[in-house]
């Protein structure tokens, strides 16, 4: 059921009600002050009241989150707290089951050509990586743009080559996912998001799966792509990363959105009891 | 340090006993080979017996040598173990999607299906399906006519065939010939135009319609041959006469019995493999192709199946294996197959361990060529190219 208003509608309606939506909740969900950069951006993802459950289980409980164009946004909480899930929902991995997610203007429900148009909107990193074990570097990351996108097979080799310079690595073109350190998989799998020019990168702890001295180099990846404007969400234990790059964190537990807010915020003075233990254990 | 605790010695030793107790058996054998007047010159000798099937070779079963008589065996085996591999292979991929299906009726009838025929054996299939066919079919003086096209009863299934005919022109028999090589190469040109298309789709990313292409050639080709040399076989269309089906080509009860038998039997077993493999990769596989927008068709085969192939050929392989095996198992429907019709040149020329080193080298044959067919897939299928 294709949505019968506009996107700009959308957007602007999501953003009307903020304030009030903050008031009708605890405290905590009150949006901190934002950088000052992003002072004038508009919505790119419009999360209102998501529920998400699995069988008996309550994964997401009434998630309401606004993320703009161009933000970084790290999204801390212990394991089984609905972060996963939260993104997971974005590029419809999940389908959730009560509330709207709009994606760029795009409304998320049953309509398959919505879920289509996300996703090759929204790129996504895995925590496994889930390279194609099959299929050489360079063809894992040409794969997307030639089949969906139709991108003519030269142009489509050549932006890989270019992206696989980005990440680092242009001399393991021809191997195969196998051949490839844990670090250096992963930033083909961050390649491979990119080839197929989202304006949205999702990274569910990607570092996790590494061993601790290739952590730093997909962080280097990450660090650049954020600072060339690309809207990012990002799960993640790096606390470090949190502190240096994102605009926001916000914190989850339950499956509910615990609270948010700018790192300084998050690591001189957090409002909530939950926060301050998950906090003080991490760190 | 005594000889008998040295380790090389030790090691001679195992040796030479081995060495010895393998050189005393074969001179047994050899010894007993020697008494029984090993040889296989009987083969040669008249068969003077006659098989049910006659496809393939004109045999009269009287002055045919048995060694002929053999072949004609082995050759019904051949057909039954290539369309049970053919139909079993089917059947175990239709059913073993259907029982990863989100629709319950679809998943539940093909584990119902997959449970009752992986669990009884092959024989009383085999057996149960030949009662069926007998008790089942109508005999053959009220045979069911199909518009005077195919006829069914218990002697079986008789449908028209082509045989090859003098073409237009008044050619002769081998203008079949000709009219064949001439739709192989047509195939050959449309499939070099549907691979040139295919390149020039991967390297502009413009849909070429190469499938569209290569079946319009191939049609257009094929009826122009057909208007020039007209068609070249006629149609064998076959008719009862007394109690017996005349021309046309007759599928006996016992082919279709032993050869569904094994389909049904085998098939349940690949439908377990497809299943397995499918299920044994990462979910990950899955998320990751949703996740650079494959649609679902392309997911299954540019990313699930390429990857299931792999493991699935190995575990095919052995039960394509067993599908040649049980092929013996026509002892119980009275197929003449190589196991039964070695079985009766045993019973009248006696000679049994010839016989038996016969129908086991042709068994380990026919698994060796099964067995080299499926590393040349296997080695095709893994190779994928975007």
């Amino acid at each position: 059921m294709p949505d019968e208003r506009s996107p700009a509608d959308i957007i602007a309606e999501s953003a009307g009600p903020k304030a009030a939506v903050a008031t009708d909740r605890s405290p905590s969900a009150e949006p901190d002050e934002l950088s000052p950069r992003l002072a004038n951006a508009r919505d790119m993802i419009v999360t209102e009241h998501v529920d998400k459950w699995f069988g008996d289980f309550q994964a997401l409980d009434d998630v309401t989150l606004n993320i703009k164009e161009e933000e970084i946004v790290v999204i801390l909480g212990p394991s089984g707290s609905g972060k996963s899930t939260y993104i997971r929902c974005l590029n419809r991995l999940e389908e959730h089951d009560a509330g709207r997610i709009v994606i760029d203007g795009i409304e998320l429900n049953e309509d398959v050509r919505a879920m289509q148009a996300i996703r090759s909107e929204v790129g996504m990193v895995f925590q496994q990586f889930n390279l194609f074990p099959h299929l050489s570097v360079l063809s894992n990351i040409t794969l997307g743009p030639q089949k969906v996108r139709h991108v003519p097979k030269l142009e489509a080799e050549a932006l890989a080559m270019q992206l696989l310079e980005r990440v680092g690595i242009p001399e393991q073109a021809d191997k195969f996912p196998a051949q490839l350190s844990g670090g250096q998989q992963q930033r083909v799998a961050i390649a491979r998001a990119l080839a197929m020019q989202p304006k949205i990168m999702l990274f569910d702890e990607p570092t996790s799966a590494l061993d601790p001295e290739m952590i730093k180099e997909v962080l280097d990846v990450m660090q650049e792509l954020a600072e060339s404007g690309m809207t990012m969400i990002v799960v993640t234990h790096e606390m470090g990363f949190a502190r240096e790059v994102a605009d926001r964190l916000v914190f989850f537990d339950e499956g509910a959105l615990v609270e948010q807010g700018t790192p300084e915020h998050f690591f001189t003075n957090p409002r909530e009891e939950r926060t301050k233990l998950f906090l003080s254990q991490i760190l | 340090m005594p000889l008998f605790y040295r380790r090389g010695f030790r090691r001679l030793l195992q040796q030479g006993l081995y060495v010895a107790a393998t050189g005393l058996l074969f001179w047994y054998i050899y010894d007993a080979l020697n008494l029984r007047e090993f040889g296989f010159g009987f083969l040669s000798d008249p068969a003077a017996f006659k098989v049910a099937n006659q496809w393939l070779i004109d045999i009269d079963g009287v002055t045919n040598s048995r060694i002929t008589m053999y072949l004609v065996g082995v050759w019904a085996s051949l057909r039954v173990v290539f369309v049970a591999i053919l139909l079993s292979t089917v059947v175990g991929i239709v059913v073993g999607v259907s029982r990863l299906s989100s629709n319950w009726l679809v998943a539940r009838m093909a584990m119902l299906y997959v449970e009752v025929f992986r669990n009884t054996p092959l024989l009383v299939q085999v057996v149960l399906v030949y009662a069926i066919f007998l008790v089942g079919a109508p005999i053959i003086q009220e045979v069911l006519n199909i518009g005077d096209f195919a006829f069914v009863s218990n002697r079986g299934v008789a449908i028209p065939w082509p045989v090859p005919d003098a073409g237009l022109w008044g050619l002769p028999d081998w203008g079949v010939g000709v009219w064949v090589a001439l739709l192989i190469a047509i195939g050959a040109v449309a499939m070099t135009v549907r691979r040139q298309r295919q390149d020039r789709e991967r390297a502009t990313g413009q849909p070429q319609y190469g499938n569209r292409w290569a079946f319009g050639i191939f049609a257009v080709g094929a009826l122009v041959t057909f208007i020039v040399l007209g068609l070249p076989v006629s149609i064998d269309r076959p008719y009862v006469e007394g109690t017996r089906y005349l021309e046309g080509m007759v599928i006996r009860p016992e082919f279709a019995a032993l050869t569904i038998g094994l389909t049904l039997y085998t098939g349940a077993f690949n439908a377990e493999i497809v299943r397995g493999s499918i299920q044994a990769l990462p979910r990950g596989q899955t998320e990751a192709a949703n996740a650079v927008g494959l649609s679902a068709y392309q997911r299954m085969t540019l990313i699930i199946l390429p990857q299931a192939l792999r493991q699935m050929i190995p575990s095919i392989t052995n039960q394509y294996l067993n599908v040649n095996k049980n092929s013996s198992l026509a002892y119980a429907v009275l197929y003449d197959d190589l196991f039964r019709v070695a079985g009766i040149i045993q019973n009248k020329a006696g000679h049994a361990l010839e016989m038996f080193f016969v129908i086991i080298v042709t068994y380990m044959l026919i698994s060796l060529v099964i067995s080299a067919v499926m590393n040349l897939v296997n080695a095709r299928v893994t190779r994928v190219g975007v």
